[in-house]
């Protein structure tokens, strides 16, 4: 494909940014530009398994067949997949560069994907509590130890308009090839369930701890060591009425101000928001941005702190994706 | 029900969303939202769920707000497929007594913040915008402003939004893009030439959503009147309309068509009849709106001086193919064949892939507009000499021997208002055919149809 295009993979590489990255979404890092290339290539490499017959894929390939078709038409181009893909490379990352040493990688992997308060969930008397909190253990024990580009993670909307532009370009290398395509992609909707994504169960489980009353609705406690980052940011979601990913592309912000603005707008008070913000910037190495942000945490009227949530909220709503 | 559900709550909806069988809350639910034995379920929000469920056949899992008349309820509601239709369970329901804990509504001077500079309040004009940054109503009882404040004008079309930072994006734009507050912008009237600096509050209804500005214009004595030769300049003309506005419009338009397709789409519920034909309209003057800002962008990028396009090796009967496959669906539509180059043919070419692509797409889109139904587009590429050729012939009304060079015009669009076009795609077509070394004309046109000829240095 690369050698019908005239484009060799260094070229390809060197104006990748430019095309798959449209200046409507957001200034972009290097590593933001890699990472997301990284999970969208996860992506569309797991479509191509699911689509194409057995044994013509070459598994040792860099990039999936229609790689750079999609790339070089644009059709990966759209904001809420980029940004999909940034937050999951966040989560993943986040998992993976926790304070592991080679020493005790394993175990500590091990107790970020179990939090305690996930193991008292799952014994709880309440069926649809310990389900929720079974289901949210293994997806992230799954995820953490997966790669970021896992389709389990992806909204149903954003995974059948990815799915449907793979088969376009398979058309575009082969034409009349979708006809055969087509045919497959209702085994790859029916097999994906959105209860099972990380993010799915994270606020499932959450929602369950707020009927039950086991967290304060409107103000829940943070002990993100102990509920893990993925049920801490559905809590804060839940709160605020803000949706998933909004909650974690503020997580992932190297200097925090939002996620600051968020909790001062649920009246968090300094040393409450101190400790998370601490826990996510201690394992990012971003300590300065967020000591930056939480020094002005007070001079945050709360008032233009709820305002400026609730306009982040309208914003959400208009959207149009779930989590 | 208050909380603390320990068993999902069921129901089984058939394939129209009409309830096949149901426990007693979520039946309640349907009677109160209005619904009645053989309705649709009449929840809005759950009925989506359901909805997106039966189309992509897989399993949902979301949060939903609604009301059961009374109360805000918080649900968590999962949609499996079922052979009936779609099998929904509740897991989690919680009552929010006394309404959201983010009370919505127009927003006070607090989000200014307790620093931010008050307008002279005996200058102060007080306006309205509605979503659409038309202008509602004002307070201007000066007969020499008053002019600049045109109820039922929109807000760019009675000032010249300044750009008093280094930002490639106006602040004052930025802001209304992100429905976010605004203080102390600078901005002209284009009829009277007046400085104001204007401040904004966005408005939100009770259903939180965007419903316009609330402003306050200040005359700005300090300003200078602008000078006439950059009042009203065409924003193009800055060269900047793809880095700096276009980025801009996408968001907000993207979002009018999302919620102009979910309107129309009723997944919201039932509407009054003529309502979703109505959102329907608006979703696609939206779309055309969006294509109009995709051409602009175009037409910027191949006006540059420095528009180099690649010049890679091709093949245009492989272009030619993968445009008859793109625009298959399109043209089975309206009951239209496309005839592409046999596998075996090829017309290797030099020129930038996707550009190929794209002109080709524009010739073969239009054919299929102008065409009848039930006629025949034919794509065909030889060699002939140096350079290689595809023709797009269609078998429309054809188009009069003075409009052949006439329809590459910058806007052209032959009187045609209302076929959804720009009458930028043939202009931006052959400036990106020029640029390639090529050229784009129309070969020959009559009562028996039209042919495009696109053609290119060959690879030999």
């Amino acid at each position: 494909m690369a050698d019908l295009m005239g484009r060799d993979q260094d070229s390809l590489a060197r104006d990748l940014a430019n095309r798959i990255f449209p200046q409507s979404v957001m200034h972009l890092t290097d590593r933001d530009v890699a990472e997301v290339r990284r999970c969208l290539v996860d992506w569309v490499r797991a479509i191509e398994r699911a689509l194409l017959p057995e044994g013509s894929m070459a598994e040792a390939a860099v990039f999936p067949q229609c790689w750079d078709t999609l790339a070089a038409s644009s059709l990966l181009s759209d904001p809420a997949l980029i940004l999909e893909a940034r937050v999951r490379a966040f989560l993943w990352e986040f998992a993976q560069c926790k304070d592991a040493t080679p020493a005790n990688a394993s175990m500590a992997s091990y107790s970020f994907s179990t939090p305690a308060l996930l193991n008292q969930m799952a014994c709880m008397d309440n069926p649809l509590l310990a389900d929720a909190a079974m289901r949210l253990m293994s997806a992230t024990l799954r995820d953490n130890t997966a790669s970021p580009g896992q389709l389990t993670e992806l909204p149903v909307e954003l995974l059948h308009m990815l799915i449907w532009r793979v088969v376009a370009a398979h058309e575009i290398i082969m034409p009349g090839r979708q006809l055969e395509l087509q045919a497959r992609v209702p085994a790859i909707l029916a097999a994906h369930d959105e209860g099972l994504s990380q993010s799915g169960s994270a606020q499932h489980l959450a929602h369950k701890m707020m009927e039950l009353h086991l967290v304060d609705a409107a103000r829940p406690a943070l002990r993100p060591a102990q509920q893990g980052l993925a049920l801490t940011l559905a809590l804060l979601g839940l709160a605020s009425g803000l949706s998933f990913i909004h909650i974690a592309q503020m997580a992932m912000e190297a200097g925090l101000a939002r996620l600051c603005v968020l909790l001062r707008a649920l009246g968090y008070d300094e040393a409450q928001a101190g400790a998370l913000m601490g826990w996510i910037v201690g394992r990012r190495g971003h300590e300065n941005a967020a000591l930056g942000a939480l020094s002005r945490y007070n001079s945050v009227s709360a008032e233009a702190a709820m305002t400026m949530v609730q306009q982040w909220r309208a914003m959400d709503s208009s959207k149009g994706f779930a989590s | 029900m208050s909380h603390g559900l320990n068993h999902p709550i069921r129901a089984l909806l058939d394939a129209d969303l009409r309830i096949i069988d149901a426990e007693p809350e979520i039946r309640r639910l349907h009677f109160r939202a209005g619904g009645g034995d053989d309705d649709a379920f009449a929840l809005g929000a759950v009925a989506n769920v359901a909805r997106l469920c039966l189309k992509y056949r897989t399993r949902l899992s979301r949060q939903i707000r609604t009301s059961d008349g009374e109360n805000a309820l918080l649900l968590w509601v999962e949609a499996n497929p079922a052979e009936e239709g779609v099998a929904i369970a509740i897991t989690s329901w919680q009552q929010i007594v006394g309404g959201s804990p983010w009370p919505m509504g127009t927003l006070g001077a607090h989000a200014f913040g307790t620093d931010a500079p008050k307008a002279d309040s005996a200058n102060a004009i007080l306006l309205q915008l509605d979503s659409a940054l038309i202008v509602r109503g004002h307070s201007c009882s000066d007969p020499k402003l008053n002019s600049d404040f045109a109820v039922g004008q929109a807000l760019n079309s009675l000032f010249i939004i300044e750009d008093d930072s280094d930002r490639p994006t106006p602040p004052l734009l930025s802001a209304v893009a992100e429905r976010m507050p605004f203080m102390d912008k600078p901005i002209t009237a284009r009829t009277s030439r007046h400085a104001y600096r204007l401040s904004g509050q966005p408005l939100w209804d009770a259903n939180r959503c965007f419903a316009g500005y609330a402003c306050e214009f200040a005359l700005d004595y300090k300003s200078p009147v602008p000078p006439s030769a950059t009042v009203g300049a065409p924003f193009l003309a800055s060269g900047n309309f793809a880095r700096d506005l276009a980025p801009v419009l996408r968001q907000p338009v993207g979002r009018i068509i999302a919620n102009a397709e979910t309107i129309s789409a009723k997944m919201q519920g039932a509407l009054r009849e003529g309502y979703a034909d109505y959102a329907g309209d608006i979703a696609n003057a939206a779309r055309h709106l969006q294509s109009l800002i995709d051409d602009l962008t175009d037409l910027e990028a191949v006006e540059r001086a420095d528009f180099r396009p690649a010049d890679d090796p091709i093949d245009l009967a492989d272009v030619a193919r993968r445009v008859a496959g793109l625009l298959g669906v399109k043209a089975s539509d309206h009951q239209i064949q496309i005839d592409a180059p046999d596998e075996d043919v090829a017309a290797p070419a030099i020129g930038e892939f996707r550009r190929v692509l794209q002109i080709a797409l524009n010739l073969v889109s239009n054919a299929i507009r102008y065409s009848p139904d039930g006629s025949r587009v034919t794509l065909t590429t030889t060699v002939e000499g140096d350079r290689a050729m595809l023709r797009v012939t269609d078998q429309g009304q054809g188009i009069a021997e003075s409009d052949w060079d006439r329809i590459f015009a910058k806007f052209e669009r032959l009187g045609r208002q209302d076929d959804g076009g720009s009458g930028l795609g043939l202009y931006i077509s052959r400036r990106i055919a020029t640029a390639l070394q090529g050229r784009l004309l129309v070969e020959h046109s009559g009562a028996e149809g039209t042919t495009f000829l696109l053609d290119l240095p060959a690879r030999i």
